[in-house]
């Protein structure tokens, strides 16, 4: 069974002068043990999915499903508590600019201790708490690969490098020893060295804890060197979603074929400064969404029928929504 | 193989005048030796804190370095042992454009207004053929003319992107410098950004200096690369070279976490 | 389904009409902003459309009581005086004072204080920290209190209380002007302004001041209602207007001697000078939501 199953999520937005579709039929699933990419640019609803998930929307949005489940328990019909003890147990979030999210007038060690569930901590008092709190912490630092720890626990937030920021991040989104993990573009604006420890580490957690991993980003290499599997989102709607070296072989949609291309170090043999492939025009903004297909204005094989969204069609676990996808030819 | 930008004992210590109340800099840099030929693009690159984003400024003239020179093709564009001072804003020599953020263009005047500035402060143009190299450029960049009555909050990343780089090239320059320009931009309209500087090189034969940290963008468009750490370039040389034998230590540091990151090596199964 | 619109064309407004938009949203701050308008008519019009002459004692009139009393007549709106005064026309006038005066002494403020401030934070340095911080602590003491002491000091009388409380409102302009500009210096694009070779005169023109005017609206309007507040309080103090110049403060102040068998002498000034701090307070206040409705979009 699925940990997170999502299937034909809609999201409305209702602005007072017109109803914007800001998620239309979005259908993702990740598994235990399973990393799977979420890739779209800006505009495609990344941050809105998350947003649905944890079910902090304000009150103009309204979100139709014919399936959101979590471990089974339908995330739409579950009361607000339960829904916030989910996100807080099963569910930890990572966001980028690590060291933005974290308050800036306390340490980091207190920080960490502070988020800790009481479920985890033993003892009956208080001096046996703090202490066990102590330990569970840092555990949790030695695990995500920090081995000076009293450095660093002693430090303010704006004391420490970044990549251990992300680190302590990471540490406290696994404090409490979740299921599942959504990184929300973790490696943002990070040099290369840096991103690859970032990896490494989820990678390693997702092997030996079985952790599943959301990882939400639109920085190709990054996902492509540790995904198993990846949803191409473009504009809120869902494009393609499979297999990662599936779609890296065979990409289906026109779509994952241009953020393919824009990553030169996939294609093997682009003669040095030449042209890139690219799409023309620019992502449409909310108030502005094409009807049926949205890609439909900057697609190359754009047709008549495009005015239509075309149907989610599978080839094994490949699946992909185009009328016109790349293994046919035009019609 | 026309040389247009030749630099020699660039060097940049800590802040020199102790100021009272004010901790001086400790960040020295140089020296700094570097040439570059017409139509030449030369990446930057290294890790955090290196010094890359100091050399640009002060290739461009935002910061002022503490010794050396800088020559602009045949003219001695700047030096200290010469006390030939920059002139002030010589707009067509080396432009810079900086890394795309909510500070990088002036949110309240329009786009017009923008790239009417470098024009009416430095050039004696009048205002109607300003406005038509205002416009031509604007058509260049891949933008309309129309643009100019255009506000910052009504223009998308990319497009804010090219209306930095239309401020830029608009006087002509030699040599453009850019900070991290691809960093903030989404994927497909980093390519277009991409294309559209190949393009304009082709038609302007800029120079074109970047720095970055997308190894895959630079391994694609530099012809030589530069390396620094600790405010040294430490190797320096024609880009496949350097991703293929890189020497110094902290090079091949940063080619091999590139290499890691490729998909080729590293394919897992789901468990 | 979005409604059908025939031309694809949108109408991109510029910053002000966004501003102003979003003020109009706001029914309060429209309000506001209408009665404003009116005691701006007042200021500029009073001499034109006021009834009678303010100072002219009409000893027949004594305390009559405004029109809507039994007693009242409506040849006198709000009734007249102890003198015989028309209240109404001296109410006209007094608006025509005590606004027009917090309006000459807000702009004379605003004038000096963003200079200084401009030219504060363009200069780094101790010396300008050390003025800058000077000028602060002096806003922490209240304008009326600065008035008074150089009101002391140059003796009483409508234009010494105008310079006294132009004075004390000089330091707020400076304040936020310096911080606003000092931010701005240190942003990308004023660099590369200074690149392309603008001196600090043509930066503030070009670069800084449109985006400064909002702010400069929204603290206007805040020093507006102080000046309103303390030019009414110097006059009701008598340190101020003195009569028979008509100003509100001053028209409370003499009616309070007959206050209780015309009690209309001193509600309806005391309600004129409420009704103008309070619209000159509504209308800052929607403006400062508009702007930060603009800004967060």
């Amino acid at each position: 069974m699925p940990l997170l199953d999502i299937k034909n999520l809609t999201l409305e937005i209702d602005t007072g002068t017109q109803v914007i579709k800001a998620l239309d039929k979005i259908n993702l699933t990740v598994n235990s043990g399973e990393i799977r990419a979420l890739v779209g640019e800006s505009g495609s609803g990344k941050s809105l999915i998350v947003q649905a998930i944890s079910g902090a929307t304000p009150p103009n949005w309204s979100i139709t499903a014919d399936r959101m489940s979590w471990n089974g328990n339908n995330l739409l019909s579950m009361s607000e508590q339960k829904r916030r003890q989910i996100l807080r147990k099963d569910i930890g979030v990572v966001f980028q600019h690590a060291i933005a999210s974290l308050d800036p007038s306390v340490t980091l060690g207190e920080q960490l201790e502070e988020s800790l569930p009481d479920q985890l901590i033993e003892g009956s008092w208080f001096w046996q708490r703090a202490q066990s709190r102590r330990k569970v912490v840092i555990n949790t630092v030695h695990k995500v690969g920090i081995k000076d720890h009293e450095q660093y626990l002693r430090a303010y937030p704006h004391q420490i490098p970044t990549d251990i920021g992300q680190k302590l991040m990471l540490a406290m989104a696994l404090i409490s020893q979740p299921k599942m993990l959504i990184a929300d573009d973790p490696t943002r604006g990070m040099e290369t060295t840096t991103k690859v420890q970032v990896l490494k580490l989820l990678s390693r957690l997702n092997q030996t804890r079985s952790l599943g991993i959301l990882f939400v980003s639109h920085d190709l290499l990054a996902i492509a060197s540790m995904s198993h599997s990846m949803t191409v989102l473009y504009c809120g709607q869902t494009v393609e979603s499979g297999k990662m070296k599936h779609i890296r072989k065979r990409p289906l949609h026109p779509y994952t074929k241009a953020l393919m291309d824009s990553a030169p170090s996939f294609s093997k043999d682009l003669p040095p400064k030449s042209q890139l492939p690219t799409l023309a025009g620019t992502i449409p903004t909310l108030q502005h969404l094409p009807i049926g297909c949205r890609l439909g204005p900057r697609c190359p094989r754009a047709q008549r029928a495009c005015v239509n969204v075309p149907a989610v069609r599978k080839i094994h676990d490949h699946s992909y929504s185009c009328h016109f996808p790349l293994h046919r030819d035009k019609v | 193989m026309t040389k247009v930008l030749n630099v020699s004992g660039l060097t940049f210590r800590h802040s020199s005048k102790k100021r009272w109340l004010k901790k001086p800099e400790v960040f020295a840099l140089g020296p700094i030796d570097m040439q570059v030929t017409k139509g030449e693009t030369i990446a930057i690159i290294g890790q955090n804190r290196s010094g890359k984003s100091l050399l640009a400024k002060m290739l461009a003239g935002a910061v002022e370095p503490d010794e050396g020179h800088i020559q602009l093709q045949e003219e001695r564009y700047w030096s200290v042992k010469h006390r030939v001072a920059r002139k002030k804003a010589d707009i067509t020599g080396i432009r810079m454009i900086f890394q795309h953020n909510s500070e990088s263009i002036n949110p309240g005047i329009t786009v017009g207004q923008i790239l009417d500035e470098p024009l009416r402060l430095n050039s004696s143009m009048a205002e109607e053929e300003r406005k038509a190299l205002i416009g031509d450029t604007l058509v260049k960049v891949g933008l309309l003319r129309e643009h100019i009555y255009f506000y910052r909050h009504m223009l998308s990343d990319g497009q804010q992107q090219r209306v930095s780089l239309a401020k830029a090239i608009l006087p002509d320059p030699k040599v453009l410098i850019a900070d991290e320009p691809f960093a903030a931009l989404d994927p497909t309209i980093r390519s277009q950004t991409v294309n559209l500087i190949l393009q304009l090189q082709k038609e302007m034969g800029l120079a074109f200096i970047f720095i970055s940290h997308n190894l895959g963008i630079v391994r694609h468009i530099a012809d030589r690369v530069i390396v620094m750490d600790k405010g040294q370039i430490i190797e320096s040389g024609k880009t496949e070279t350097i991703f293929r034998w890189p020497q110094h230590e902290m090079t091949k540091k940063l080619v091999m976490s590139y290499q890691s990151l490729i998909p080729q090596q590293t394919m897992r199964e789901p468990d | 389904m979005s409604r059908f619109s025939l031309y694809d064309d949108e109408a991109h407004p510029s910053p002000w009409q966004h501003t102003w938009r979003a003020f109009k949203s706001s029914h309060i701050a429209l309000v506001g902003l209408a009665v404003l308008l009116l005691f701006v008519f007042f200021a500029f019009f009073a001499p034109l459309v006021a009834p009678y002459n303010p100072t002219y004692q009409n000893t027949e009139a004594l305390l009559i009581p405004p029109s809507w009393a039994p007693n009242g007549s409506i040849a006198h709106l709000f009734g007249t005086d102890a003198l015989g005064r028309d209240l109404f026309s001296r109410i006209m006038y007094g608006c025509r004072v005590t606004f027009g005066t917090s309006l000459l002494v807000v702009i004379i403020a605003m004038l000096v204080g963003v200079t200084i401030g401009t030219i504060a934070g363009m200069l780094s340095g101790v010396r300008s920290s050390v003025v800058n911080h000077l000028l602060d602590a002096l806003m922490a003491i209240p304008t009326l209190l600065i008035a008074i002491i150089i009101v002391g000091i140059l003796g009483s009388g409508l234009v010494n209380s105008m310079w006294a409380i132009t004075l004390a409102l000089i330091p707020q302009f400076v304040h936020h002007t310096r911080s606003f500009v000092r931010g701005e210096m240190k942003k990308d694009y004023i660099q590369s302004s200074t690149l392309d070779g603008a001196s600090n005169l043509q930066l503030f023109y070009y670069s800084i001041l449109p985006n400064m005017i909002e702010m400069l609206v929204v603290q206007g309007t805040l020093a507006l209602s102080i000046a309103v507040i303390d030019i009414s309080a110097l006059g009701f103090l008598n340190l101020g207007a003195q009569a028979p110049l008509p100003e509100l403060g001053a028209i409370l102040a003499t009616g309070l001697d007959a206050g209780y068998l015309a009690p209309w002498n001193i509600a309806i000034p005391g309600v004129s000078i409420f009704l103008m701090v309070l619209s000159i307070t509504i209308v800052g206040d929607g403006l400062r939501s508009a702007l930060r409705k603009r800004v967060n979009r």
